[in-house]
């Protein structure tokens, strides 16, 4: 870290700043365009997306059955697509088996469903240990999974992403869609989470 | 503020943040480990790696850290949008870090390193534009940045981020394995940039998925053509990769057909 005379900079943002001012120089980027992705990723494209996608499957078991056939395709029918959802598939929890996803060569993560992906998703820690010792990781989340669950890592080391179509809470009956979509975590889409009970 | 500040602070910082976390991959062995492996090792394949602690979870994580990072994000967007390299190149551009700098470096960091990279082999600017630039900017940071105001950049940026880029081909040839076929992760010891993760190298699996194909990024990698092949979701055994693996826990990797060859 460096001390200037009206705020400090670290040393990645000043050589950040220069790159884009280079690109911009040079024609490849615009101020315009940086707000841009920096909002989109900010406000637009986050896991509300999936949870829309997740509580309509659960209210609706035609679009379930379409949505584990090819889930970029029934997503469009909900107006989500973008970049990084261009070839994603849905994972289903059951009773006897529950799926985690993860990218252990980097961070590869459906984009256009979830957002960004979080820190921990990206680090080293995370990468190494869920491929071999899921149900110890999973316990560090707060996840204790059953001995005779089966644990399913989905290493996303191509161009398909993966998300978990998560377990519909018993105590959901007679909710709809929205409220649905209110009890679905980021993480329980991830794999490293349930979505929350309406009865707790 | 000099260039020399800048670089002893960068160094302090790696060194603080080395120390922290990569305790087991530890140059000297990271070394002896690439000259006698028999699979790809390379800084990033970390799945079933040793030595790492807890998972550090941060509750009500921002979605950026720092404000440079989403530039970043839209630098590399836009420069691989204006076909400067591609993503597998990007990809690259970090696996061929050193493994102490892979580690201390943080992740948007990776990503400015490969973004910077990739430019420069682009031809973008040189390394004496930008280092030239850096001091400027580090004397001035709140100076105003170059005047381009095309509207062309952003009007593409947001086709791509709405509504993507597949990188799925139709292919003449069916796939050669089917679900349920046995097969083996082939070897790919001193390869550069693979898919392949070294956990599945040499290891025996089972199809669980034909997905379509996908663009081969071995290939792609080295400008030699997209060469799309089927990608194929298979399913290995914990316990078949590593010996105190869960018992009762599968991992499901996605390969391309040259990864594979019947087992």
């Amino acid at each position: 870290m460096t001390e200037t005379s009206q705020q400090t900079f670290s040393y990645a943002a000043l050589r950040a700043r220069a790159i884009e001012s280079l690109l911009i120089e040079k024609g490849y980027l615009t101020e315009e365009a940086v707000d841009y992705v920096v909002s989109a990723y900010e406000k637009d494209i986050g896991p509300l997306r999936g949870a829309r996608l997740v509580a309509r499957a659960w209210a609706d078991p035609a679009f379930r059955a379409r949505l584990l056939a090819n889930a970029s395709e029934a997503a469009r029918e909900l107006g989500i697509e973008g970049f990084v959802g261009e070839n994603v598939m849905a994972v289903e929890n059951t009773d006897d088996v529950h799926n985690v996803v993860a990218c252990t060569l980097c961070s590869c993560y459906p984009w256009a469903i979830l957002g960004l992906p979080p820190s921990w998703y990206k680090s080293p820690a995370y990468r190494a240990r869920i491929v071999r010792e899921p149900r110890a990781v999973l316990s560090e989340f707060g996840l204790e999974l059953g001995d005779g669950v089966e644990v399913r890592v989905w290493d996303s080391s191509s161009d398909m992403r993966y998300f978990v179509l998560p377990k519909r809470p018993a105590s959901s009956e007679g909710l709809g869609e929205e409220e649905l979509a209110g009890l679905v975590t980021r993480d329980s889409m991830i794999g490293t989470g349930l979505p929350s009970d309406p009865a707790s | 503020m000099t260039n020399e500040r800048l670089i002893s602070a960068m160094v302090e910082l790696s060194l603080a943040k080395a120390e922290a976390g990569c305790a087991s991959l530890r140059l000297a062995n990271w070394r002896r480990m690439r000259e006698t492996a028999t699979v790809t090792v390379r800084p990033h394949d970390l799945g079933g790696r040793k030595g790492f602690g807890r998972i550090e979870i941060e509750a009500d994580e921002p979605v950026y850290h720092d404000d440079w990072e989403g530039g970043v994000i839209a630098g590399i967007l836009a420069t691989i949008m204006a076909g400067l390299y591609n993503v597998y190149q990007f990809r690259a551009g970090i696996d061929d870090l050193e493994p102490l700098s892979y580690m201390s470096m943080g992740y948007y960091s990776r990503w400015l390193h490969t973004l910077e990279v990739n430019c420069v082999t682009a031809g973008v600017f040189t390394d004496d534009e930008l280092e030239s630039r850096l001091a400027q900017i580090a004397e001035r940071p709140e100076a105003p940045l170059p005047p381009n105001a095309d509207p062309r950049i952003a009007k593409e940026l947001r086709t791509l981020v709405g509504h993507g880029a597949s990188n799925a081909r139709a292919v003449p040839t069916s796939p050669v394995f089917e679900v349920g076929s046995g097969v083996r992760g082939r070897t790919l010891p001193g390869a550069r940039h693979v898919r392949i993760p070294g956990y599945a190298q040499g290891a025996t699996g089972t199809v669980d998925v034909v997905h379509g194909a996908f663009v081969f990024p071995d290939t792609n990698l080295r400008g030699e053509g997209e060469n799309p092949e089927y990608v194929y979701a298979v399913r290995f055994g914990a316990r078949d990769l590593w010996p105190d693996g869960d018992e009762h826990a599968s991992v499901l990797v996605d390969l391309w057909e040259s990864y594979l060859e019947p087992a």
